[in-house]
């Protein structure tokens, strides 16, 4: 019952696919791409016939199938990051096989790997895959956006189409109008559920780990759920090179090395940790102390075995430090001062194994995925050494099985999910015998799900269910996903996707606050329901040249249920952290992209966006209404050694809460009788207007980068950036004044000029 | 206090982001503020009835607090002329507060005394404010019950006990209240009260406890300060109000127990009262005893102790062990010594300051009035 609409929709799509059977016109290729020097298996090469879309993707043992081929001479183009591409001259005789082993050469030139790889992602992606609006960019890529400190993959995502960065002071985005509590973060597969540092200023990927990063603002397959608005798959760096390389960076915040290499041919490991030091810094310079710091520890490694499975191990340890004694900083105003300990941190520990069977279960192959990982956030802020202590901890032990099978044409995927998890919130006061606050959810979540695609000549279609249920809430559901992409010819396709999906995991955060420290996750249960959105998108791509397209998307959300912060919550009652909302989004995304091919690369991102809530103030636009939205990203390589970079964003301001008077609270004291004793300042409070009824000004911001590469043994390349070029005056908030007479208004603006620098070292 | 946070790291993007000038924006609405807590241990009730700031008016934040004038000497502007009844259950009429004036000028401050109107433990009342402009608020707040054996003004009067603070711990214990929505905790320290609710009928107060209502965390306990330690119990308007607060950024998030207007009508009931007397063992060598002659020219002794040693600065604290027995705090900073003399044990109101150099078994230095200069003063120490 649960995959009945499947079935019929892959019906429909099998009655519109021209038949692969062999006919007396075509043939079959089937065969092994291996390393020319040690034999080693090559995993997802592609493997396109010259002239067509038809093609396909080795599996982890090398092996692959291509079906349908027109009989008699035909080229074959092979191709994989890190690999030289190859053209091949195969004869097909019809309804017969061929079989060929495909030798490929281990790739010296770095812009030649980069031409391959990222003509093949993204014309792949194109090809092949139903889902609308993905946008991969490589690791390569973040080097040459100009950074704040060193390159970050979250703020790269900032500048994709659909996109939303509230303010410069948060890595934190919001993906078509959704919340910035909505997106699923996945690192190799693996949930994480609050990469930033400082105060979300900066993302919690190491830039030398990701081999490359995937951003799905809508329509993704049923295999992806937990998440209302989109997905993010960072993936990490795969050293296929033997030997030990390795790579060193010093930026103004952070030293970074990572290390990386291939043992015997078959397994593949990196490693790097990253460490701020200006406090180190400061500590050598002057008795001062700057109590702060972050370290990034990463590591993965990945074994393919002699039949063709991969084990990977992928483990992350992100932790930021803020541990300070007040009365240590030497100033007399802080005398006295007590401790503060602020930290936070993510861990990560994931496994997974992948095992191709084969042309078992009736298809040409199947292959099994199984993963297991276990994903941990902790917070702790302690006031005064325990004198006024919050703690918050989540644990989501998880494991994700599917399996795939291919049979021609069509590709089906089944697959489950289990999560555990454990959630605290604890307020505790030294004080206090019992804890001020103390909460603990422990739910279990499953699902279902499968997927379902079909590829044809013209039409690649995709129908997917994912059921749901979790525990402790008395909620089960099932989120339909479809998507249809239809090829006008070979480089323009329109795709018309919709379904729906869930979110459990609500994060308890005030969306007005402009600062994004991090979010403090609690679990839907029987007080708060499950958040459900309903999407639909349609659009057309077209492909201009190899490595150049436009994308157009028109896209529409709708929220149910959905849960927003209840800035009423009585510490004493459980349950009533959250207010349930609706709400509606809808808007077009455009993205101009340039491949990473030409001495030219990069893209132009506008989107368009309208999104509002109801709640129990009303209607009001969420912070993240920014309703125009443009990006300009470019990356210029003229020849020899220097590459430069232009980031220019302009958008329409996100929508704030204008504060109409002030109030003088005070505090009764029941000695004297009184409200207040002059022993304390005046304290003021805004009093809100209309519900984001006023905008900011225009937002506007052109950053610029330089770095010098001369390639060699060990490869340098000092780079230098600046943001805000022109120091342009973005309005982070504003403060008001209603004690002055007349009043006023100060605006305090967002990233001022910034100029950074740094250097990194590969060998 | 997770609000504090952020707004420390939005002091810090402050720091890093630019400001630009104040822009002149439009003057609002002024909405009516009203605070009152009836307490039944009370000789009057007092309602303090304002106007939320709008800029129209003048407001002079240099002004010294005067709790009978505490509107305007506390930073706002008060409604003067209103008519502010309190009324018990059931009653149409009610008593009518009289407004403190000074200097010929309303205050905002009504009150009615316990002649006028002896506020009940368990029973009902509401208020009704009538400005002259024809707005009216009105609130509502039923008082908690007394517990057995509980007489009007006993939990008003002082119990005295020490504390040593490195060993010590103050307990304290109170019988459940009929009505109350929960007890709160308040400590009076020189850089403001800390305060905490709690539910349950005991409550532990240790010797380390740090001040998470002030700038800087300072101690809660300071030795040699005598520290008045209340509990209460309150009704849930109290507890809605002082639980909450209007976010920085959205301007909401206050709960308000008024209708009309924007503040607190609410009802407490006092359950214990302890004045607890600082000490601390000696870590220092400025702990100790100080004998002298004062600022005035008068036989002097001190007693001082480093409250917390810092890297290079320390804060120390004290009294005056002499009449008139004022409290001190200041800082050591290597062998000087900034000693405040404080007015009323707060912070915010000193007399004087003693800059002193320690040498040995001694405090050579000067005082500092609004005044004058004193010439040199010494302090010997002496057995405490």
């Amino acid at each position: 019952m649960l995959f009945a609409p499947v079935l019929v929709w892959s019906a429909a799509i099998a009655a519109a696919q021209v038949p692969v059977a062999p006919s007396d016109s075509t043939g079959v290729v089937q065969g092994r791409v291996i390393e020319v020097t040690t034999a080693t298996p090559i995993g997802s090469a592609t493997l396109v016939l010259l002239g067509t879309r038809l093609g396909t993707v080795t599996r982890d043992d090398g092996r692959f199938l291509l079906a349908g081929l027109p009989a008699g001479n035909v080229r074959l183009i092979v191709g994989r990051i890190g690999y030289r591409t190859d053209t091949l001259a195969v004869l097909v005789r019809a309804r017969d096989t061929t079989t060929l082993t495909v030798t490929l050469h281990p790739s010296t030139a770095q812009l030649q790997t980069v031409k391959v790889a990222a003509a093949a992602t993204e014309r792949d992606q194109f090809r092949l895959s139903a889902s609308p609006g993905v946008v991969s960019v490589r690791g390569e890529t973040l080097k040459r956006v100009p950074v704040i400190g060193e390159p970050d993959v979250l703020r790269v995502v900032q500048l994709l189409p659909g996109v939303v960065a509230t303010n410069d002071f948060t890595a934190g985005y919001n993906v078509r109008g959704g919340e910035s509590d909505q997106n699923l973060v996945l690192l190799d597969g693996f949930p994480i559920y609050n990469p930033f540092h400082l105060g979300g200023l900066f993302g919690t990927f190491i830039d030398e780990t990701v081999g490359e990063f995937e951003l799905m603002p809508g329509g993704f397959p049923a295999r992806y759920g937990s998440r209302l608005s989109s997905v993010l798959s960072v993936v990490p760096k795969a050293e296929e090179r033997s030997g030990v390389h390795g790579a060193a960076s010093v930026s103004v915040l952070a030293s970074t090395l990572s290390l990386g290499g291939m043992v015997r041919g078959a397994t593949s490991w990196n490693v790097a940790v990253r460490r701020t030091y200006a406090d180190r810094f400061v500590a050598l310079l002057s008795e001062r102390q700057l109590p702060y710091y972050f370290t990034d520890m990463q590591a993965h490694v990945r074994h393919r075995f002699r039949n063709g499975g991969a084990l990977s191990v992928t483990a992350y340890g992100g932790e930021d430090v803020l541990d300070a004694s007040l009365a240590a900083f030497g100033d007399s105003t802080q005398a006295g001062g007590g401790d503060i300990l602020f930290d936070w941190g993510n861990t990560l520990l994931g496994v997974a194994y992948t095992q191709p069977l084969g042309a078992r279960w009736g298809g040409d192959s199947t292959r099994v995925m199984q993963r297991v990982s276990l994903t941990g956030f902790s917070t702790t802020l302690d006031l005064g050494s325990g004198s006024l202590r919050f703690v918050n901890r989540l644990w989501d032990a998880r494991a994700w099985g599917e399996v795939s099978r291919w049979r021609g044409a069509h590709e089906t995927l089944m697959g489950y999910e289990w999560s555990g998890l454990r959630t605290r919130y604890d307020v505790t006061a030294a004080a206090s015998s019992d804890p001020i606050l103390a909460v603990g959810q422990r739910p279990t979540a499953a699902s279902l799900y499968v997927d379902h695609t079909v590829r044809t000549s013209r039409v690649v279609a995709r129908a997917g269910l994912r059921g749901e249920t979790v525990t402790g809430t008395g909620w089960s559901g099932v989120s339909p996903r479809l998507s249809l992409k239809w090829f006008a010819h070979s480089d323009l396709a329109f795709t018309v996707a919709g379904g729906s999906t869930t979110q459990w995991t609500p994060a308890l955060r005030n969306e007005q606050a402009p600062v994004r420290i991090f979010d403090f996750w609690l679990t839907a249960d029987r007080n708060t329901p499950v958040a459900r959105a309903w999407q639909g998108s349609l659009g057309g791509e077209q492909w201009l040249g190899g490595t150049r397209f436009v994308r157009l998307e028109g896209w529409v959300k709708r929220y149910n249920d959905l849960p927003s912060s209840n800035l009423f919550n009585d510490p004493d009652v459980q349950g009533d952290e959250f207010i349930v909302t609706t709400g509606q989004s809808y808007g077009a995304d455009l993205l101009v992209r340039q491949l990473e091919s030409e001495r030219v690369s990069g893209w132009i991102a506008y989107s368009y966006a309208v999104n509002w809530r109801d709640g129990a103030d009303g209607r009001f636009a969420p912070v993240q209404d920014r309703r125009h939205n443009l990006n300009v990203v470019t990356s210029f390589r003229p020849g020899g050694v220097w590459s430069y970079g232009v980031r220019l964003g302009v958008g329409t301001g996100t929508p704030f809460t204008d504060v109409v008077g002030q109030i003088v609270r005070r505090r009764y004291d029941p000695i004297t009788n009184s409200f207040g004793t002059g022993n304390q300042d005046v304290s003021r409070e805004p009093i809100g207007g209309v519900r984001n009824g006023v905008r900011f000004p225009l937002f506007q911001r052109l950053d610029l980068s330089v770095t010098r590469t001369r390639p060699g043994k060990r490869t340098w390349a000092p780079y230098a950036s600046i943001v805000n070029a022109y120091n342009a005056r973005n309005v982070f908030t504003y403060f008001f004044d209603y004690a002055d007479n007349p009043p006023t208004r100060t605006a305090i603006s967002q990233f001022p000029f910034i100029p950074t620098f740094g250097v990194s070292v590969s060998w | 206090m997770v609000r504090r946070v952020i707004a420390g790291a939005l002091v810090a993007m402050v720091l890093w982001g630019c400001e630009s000038s104040p822009v002149q924006v439009a003057s609002p609405v002024a909405t009516i503020v009203v605070h009152a807590v009836l307490n039944p241990d009370v000789t009057e009730q007092v309602v303090l009835v304002e106007a939320s700031l709008t800029g129209r008016v003048d407001i002079n934040d240099g002004l010294r607090f005067d709790p009978l004038d505490p509107i305007r000497t506390a930073g706002g502007s008060p409604i003067a002329g209103a008519e502010v009844r309190l009324l018990t259950d059931g009653d149409t009429v009610g008593v009518r507060a009289t407004e403190t004036i000074v200097r010929t000028r309303g205050t905002g401050r009504y009150v009615v005394p316990r002649s006028a109107l002896a506020v009940q433990p368990g029973r009902r009342y509401r208020l009704r404010v009538r400005t002259t402009d024809g707005r009216e608020v009105t609130g509502e707040t039923l008082v908690p019950g007394a517990p057995p054996g509980w007489t009007a003004g006993a939990g008003a009067v002082a119990v005295p006990v020490p504390l040593e603070r490195s060993r010590d711990t103050l307990q304290l214990r109170w019988p459940a209240v009929r009505d109350a929505r929960t007890y709160a905790i308040r400590v009076e320290t020189p850089y403001g009260p800390w305060a905490l609710f709690a539910d349950s009928t005991q409550f532990t107060l240790s010797g380390g406890l740090r001040n998470f209502f002030a700038d800087g965390l300072p101690s809660v306990w300071f030795p040699g300060f005598v520290q008045t330690t209340t509990v209460v119990a309150v009704d849930a308007n109290f507890y809605d109000y002082n639980r909450s607060g209007n976010d920085p950024f959205g301007g909401t998030g206050l709960i308000s127990s008024v209708r009309g207007g924007i503040g607190l009508f609410g009802s407490i009931l006092n359950m214990l009262r302890r004045d607890v007397s600082v000490t601390e063992r000696a870590r220092f060598p400025l702990d100790a005893r100080w004998r002298g002659v004062s600022g005035a020219g008068a036989a002097a002794e001190l007693d001082l102790w480093v409250d917390v040693q810092g890297a290079t600065v320390s804060s120390v604290s004290g009294r005056e062990v002499t009449p008139p027995r004022r409290f001190l705090l200041g800082t050591l900073r290597g062998e000087n010594l900034r000693l405040v003399t404080l007015v009323a044990g707060s912070s915010a109101d000193t007399v004087s300051v003693f800059s002193a150099r320690l040498a040995g078994d001694s405090l050579v230095g000067s005082y500092d009035s609004r005044f004058a200069t004193t010439g040199a003063r010494v302090f010997r120490r002496v057995a405490r």
